[in-house]
């Protein structure tokens, strides 16, 4: 038997073209891993040194301040922006879990792949044009039953949209990811897809669920676009589920493009105090599912 | 109770454990090994589970490495050289002692491609006639050639699961590797593939050093020269894995020296 192998020694050696490839693109894969880190180090960093010096505990509870005058704060937009992501979260949460297990446990062929191919173009879909959806359908419609018109309802509906698509695939592949054999185990004890399902599968994939679902609402408690036309805002208490609603990102747009240093000052804070509820949020949902994980 | 004498031949040893100690983060997995593998015969581990006998068998080929928690205290000899020394590249370990495992599991490439990566990753130069006659002598070795002949661009994942493990054995030898390790390569399969693992074993002998897990003792007994028995000893501080008796695989089941190796080979243990 000739060997075509060339001869190598079993003692290390750094300089070997292959153990120096491999090496550098080692390095070559942790340099990347360090720069994404970057803009998230300096968003965060950028947004905290600005934000810090205009937080005090007046803007979690009082109103916008008028211009060009101190004190205040934004209450009513973290107010809003809770209430908004609520609805929001109601209807996207138990819609895309729901439509996630069909796909997963329940489908076969092509209604699941089509289902499967709307999920991707809705997450595709730009957030102004979910705005523009809401608006037509519950903007409008809440003004045709002289019920009302721009409201946290449509800025819930509008975010919902958004929400939808990443909770479906967060979900679709984490049930997925269930193994085979679990259900099969659950099945073979006599138990009923339901039982099987919402006693075995979903528990096993519940960590991963939960982590989508904070994503989509980190994401949704961003969306400032959808919200411009669909909820509004309004420099007051938000007073009802069908009347115009402040939120978080739509007063640091406000107040982020305007002439006036105070609101500025104020846009920085409701920023950073945005950033930390989303943190906050996602931090949370890691805890609650680790912890009897 | 372990002995520490585990030369058990005058043939060469190819691997010399000594005084092995295997750690997963505190917990001590394996105790004190000392235990040398003769050359070109086929020696198998058996024993209770969590014993530690494949947590040994991967320390041989520095498979554990991959295991984050990982420690191994101790020297293992591949001839001459320390195996644990920090000048050695596990790279290159792997590719003189190869590793069969205990679910088949063929690359997701063609037949003809699962036994070419070994080679090509490992800079075998050679024309394509160079690498069809590799391809046909490794699968000639591991006794599939005459099945797979005729499909060898079909997807490796298209055979039995006997034939994958057949298939695996062929990847093992095409890297000409010299030691191969096999962690319960049968427990997957029907008796009749296992039947022809079993004959291929034996050939490959002739070539090879075979270093052979398994739970099946009357497996350990059809296709192995010697036989290490392992047993695990619980205590306060987690349960450790410790070798009892190594011998000749007859002398291990037809004449042991140890009480708890007399119950195990005898079916009353535990």
């Amino acid at each position: 038997m000739t060997s075509k192998f060339p001869e190598r020694s079993l003692t290390y050696s750094p300089t070997s073209p292959r153990t120096l490839f491999n090496t550098v693109m080692t390095v070559v894969s942790f340099i990347c891993g360090v720069l994404v880190l970057v803009p998230l180090v300096a968003v965060l960093s950028y947004i905290v040194i600005k934000g810090f010096g205009s937080l005090s505990p007046s803007v979690f509870f009082e109103l916008p301040p008028p211009p060009a005058r101190g004190g205040g704060g934004f209450g009513n937009a973290i107010l809003g922006t809770l209430m908004m992501v609520t609805i929001a979260a109601l209807i996207s949460i138990p819609f895309g879990v729901l439509a996630a297990i069909y796909l997963t446990e329940f489908s076969t062929g092509s209604l699941a792949r089509w289902v499967r191919f709307a999920t991707n173009v809705l997450s595709g879909v730009p957030s102004i044009i979910a705005g523009v959806f809401a608006y037509g359908i519950v903007v409008l419609g809440l003004v045709k039953l002289n019920l009302g018109s721009y409201s946290a309802i449509g800025g819930g509906f509008a975010l919902a949209i958004l929400m939808l698509p990443i909770i479906i695939k967060t979900t679709d592949e984490a049930l997925q990811l269930v193994s085979q054999d679990l259900r099969q185990a659950s099945v073979g004890l006599g138990a009923t897809n339901f039982q099987t399902v919402t006693q075995v599968v979903l528990p096993a994939a519940l960590p991963a669920i939960v982590t989508g679902s904070s994503l989509a609402l980190a994401r949704a408690a961003g969306e400032t676009a959808p919200l411009l036309f669909t909820a509004l805002f309004s420099q007051f208490w938000p007073s009802g589920l069908l009347k115009p609603t402040p939120s978080l990102a739509v007063l640091v747009y406000n107040f982020a493009i305007s002439p006036f240093e105070n609101w500025q000052s104020l846009a920085w804070a409701g920023s950073l105090v945005l950033v930390f509820m989303v943190l906050i949020t996602s931090v949370f949902a890691r805890w609650a599912t680790s912890r009897n994980g | 109770m372990a002995t520490n004498t585990t030369t058990v031949n005058d043939t060469e040893t190819v691997l010399r454990t000594e005084n092995l100690n295997v750690y997963y983060g505190k917990f001590l997995a394996l105790q004190n090994i000392w235990l040398d593998i003769p050359k070109n015969q086929v020696t198998s581990f058996i024993g209770p589970s969590g014993c530690g006998k494949s947590t040994l068998l991967r320390c041989y080929n520095r498979l554990n490495d991959l295991i984050e928690s990982f420690r191994a205290e101790g020297k293992i000899y591949f001839y001459n050289d320390n195996l644990y020394a920090p000048n050695i590249d596990p790279v290159e370990v792997r590719r003189r002692i190869g590793m069969v495992f205990q679910r088949p599991n063929p690359l997701p490439k063609s037949i003809y491609d699962n036994i070419t990566f070994g080679p090509k990753i490992n800079g075998y130069k050679g024309t394509k006639e160079d690498f069809d006659q590799l391809v046909e002598r490794s699968l000639r070795q591991a006794a599939l050639w005459d099945e797979v002949k005729d499909k060898l661009r079909q997807s490796g994942a298209s055979l039995s699961g006997g034939q994958q493990q057949r298939l695996c054995i062929a990847r093992a030898i095409a890297v000409q590797p010299e030691i191969i390790l096999m962690d319960e390569p049968c427990s997957a399969l029907d008796p009749v593939s296992t039947l022809r693992v079993e004959e291929l074993i034996h050939q490959l002998k002739e070539n090879y050093t075979i270093v052979i897990v398994t739970h099946n003792m009357q497996q350990a007994t059809r296709v192995s020269d010697y036989t290490a028995f392992f047993n695990v000893k619980v205590s306060e501080g987690g349960r450790s894995g410790y070798l009892v008796e190594y011998n000749s695989t007859e002398a291990i089941f037809n004449d042991p020296q140890q009480e708890d190796t007399r119950n195990y080979v005898s079916g009353r243990f535990g």
